[in-house]
């Protein structure tokens, strides 16, 4: 080896970043960027930028020296088929038919309670938060309503209808009826903008758990978590505020939809 | 529609407006890719107990695709005339490169002793006692050559002193990662020796005078 070899394999392989005036691109490349480079699609001044970047960033240098490897290896032989059923689970990550909602709920979560900006279900139960002991039903923004109104009469409340609150409530209950099946489905903030749902079927006018039945959660076209329901019971923890399509499956066939939309109070 | 007629990018678009059919087909037209992509990149980075997860990471690269709200999809531009296959590729060998490395550092996490940190410029190594003048240089003479040589390099030679002397590729290798030759690779090397040993040269008489 060597003598210059021996100096710039001491200093460099330190693993050490020479100081030097050279400019690169800031961030890291992009996934097209990288696909283009290793193509050889990019123009001589493209192809400096990237290359600048590469002496600065390891991580970048690495993913390059992985993926060209990967691509070379891939040219030796001829493309591998994906088994069907790959392909298929592929595909079904997006729907082909959307079902109508049939239940329509938006809360918004505070400290202090939880409002309900639009409920087209069945009915409404609060939980009381720990240590409060009391809750009551109450406009939030309407001053002057002494009466409490009973949750039947939120759930009829026409969209127009002022806003209204669980003050104390750390946790709301939905119930609805889809088919044979009664669902209810608790939800509690864990923490701000982060929500649990718990899903409790029942075989209508009974306590006998639903059985042979998925729950699905969506967040637009996509699927993001599902669970078969196991005693009559499922759970979905860590949901982040947003709207969610929960889309119950009986057998093969889905039975129902509700779609939550679940914010928090700013 | 007639999805069978689209163009890569147009089937691309479809897919971001939730059109299904055009997601069966792009799906049955890149699975292959996907799964081959996916299968090498373990082949090569990953270890054997990790072809398990295939399916899954199969699954992945196209659930990938479309969080949050088709995001990546609506990220390729065509860059260059850049194919969406090649994209593909890239982002499927990614996505399985950081599999393999979440794997790998979860693994080795509780193992890892810390290692103490080094600095974060160039030459305050210790030298090994030996004739060369390159290495009975102080630490800021070493930073100065160091410096000067980088700065007389075009971006390529650069990063083919970071492949070559701190990634410890091969000449195959960088051949391989910088589509070129493997003697344009030997030929690289003599040149960036010889304006090492002209820039030691030039400081060696500056300094004697």
């Amino acid at each position: 080896m060597e003598p210059e070899d021996k100096f710039l394999k001491r200093v460099l392989s330190r693993g050490t970043a020479a100081k030097t005036t050279v400019q690169a691109l800031e961030g890291c490349l992009s996934d097209e960027l990288f696909a283009a480079y290793l193509d050889n699609l990019l123009d001589q001044q493209m192809v400096r930028s990237v290359q600048s970047h590469l002496f600065f960033c390891k991580a970048c240098r690495d993913k390059t020296t992985a993926i060209s490897k990967v691509k070379a290896a891939m040219k030796q032989e001829p493309l591998q088929t994906a088994p069907a059923k790959l392909t298929r689970m592929a595909k079904d990550l997006v729907r082909k038919y959307p079902l109508e909602a049939l239940v329509e709920v938006a809360l918004e979560f505070a400290q202090e309670g939880i409002a309900i900006l639009k409920n087209t279900g069945a009915a409404l139960f609060p939980s009381v938060g720990s240590g409060t002991g009391v809750f009551q039903l109450e406009l939030a923004r309407n001053a002057g309503h002494d009466e409490a109104p009973s949750a039947n009469s939120i759930a009829n409340m026409p969209p127009s209808s002022p806003q209204m609150a669980f003050s104390h409530a750390k946790a709301v209950t939905i119930e609805n009826t889809f088919g044979e099946v009664k669902a209810a489905v608790t939800l509690e903030r864990s923490e701000p903008g982060i929500f649990d749902a718990e899903f409790r079927l029942a075989l209508e006018g009974s306590m006998t758990p639903a059985a042979d039945i998925r729950i699905s959660v969506f967040r637009g076209d996509r699927e993001i978590a599902s669970q078969d329901v196991e005693n009559g019971f499922a759970s979905f923890t860590n949901l982040p505020a947003g709207s969610y399509d929960i889309e119950y499956v009986g057998g093969t066939q889905p039975i129902g939809k509700m779609r939550l939309v679940l914010t928090e109070a700013q | 529609m007639n999805t069978e007629r689209l163009s890569e990018k147009a089937l691309l678009a479809e897919c971001v407006r939730g059109d299904k059919k055009a997601w069966d087909l792009f799906v049955e037209q890149y699975s292959n890719l996907v799964y081959h992509t996916v299968r090498k990149t373990l082949d090569l980075h990953g270890p054997d107990y990790l072809y398990g997860e295939l399916e899954d990471l199969h699954n992945g690269v196209f659930l990938s695709l479309l969080e949050h709200d088709y995001k990546k999809l609506r990220q390729y531009k065509g860059l260059r005339g850049c194919s969406v296959a090649t994209w593909i590729m890239t982002i499927s060998a990614n996505y399985t490169l950081n599999f393999i490395r979440g794997t790998k550092q979860h693994q080795h996490e509780s193992l890892d002793e810390k290692v103490p940190e080094t600095g974060d410029t160039v030459g305050n190594g210790i030298c090994h006692p030996s004739p060369s003048a390159l290495e009975i240089l102080t630490q800021t003479e070493e930073s100065d050559l160091l410096r000067e040589l980088v700065d007389g390099l075009d971006a390529g030679d650069r990063l083919f002193l970071k492949y070559y002397y701190e990634d410890e590729l091969s000449p195959e290798e960088i051949a391989t990662v910088m589509s070129v030759t493997v003697s344009a690779i030997y030929s690289k090397k003599s040149r960036i020796l010889d304006k090492l040993r002209s820039i030691a040269k030039k400081k060696r008489s500056l300094q004697e005078k």
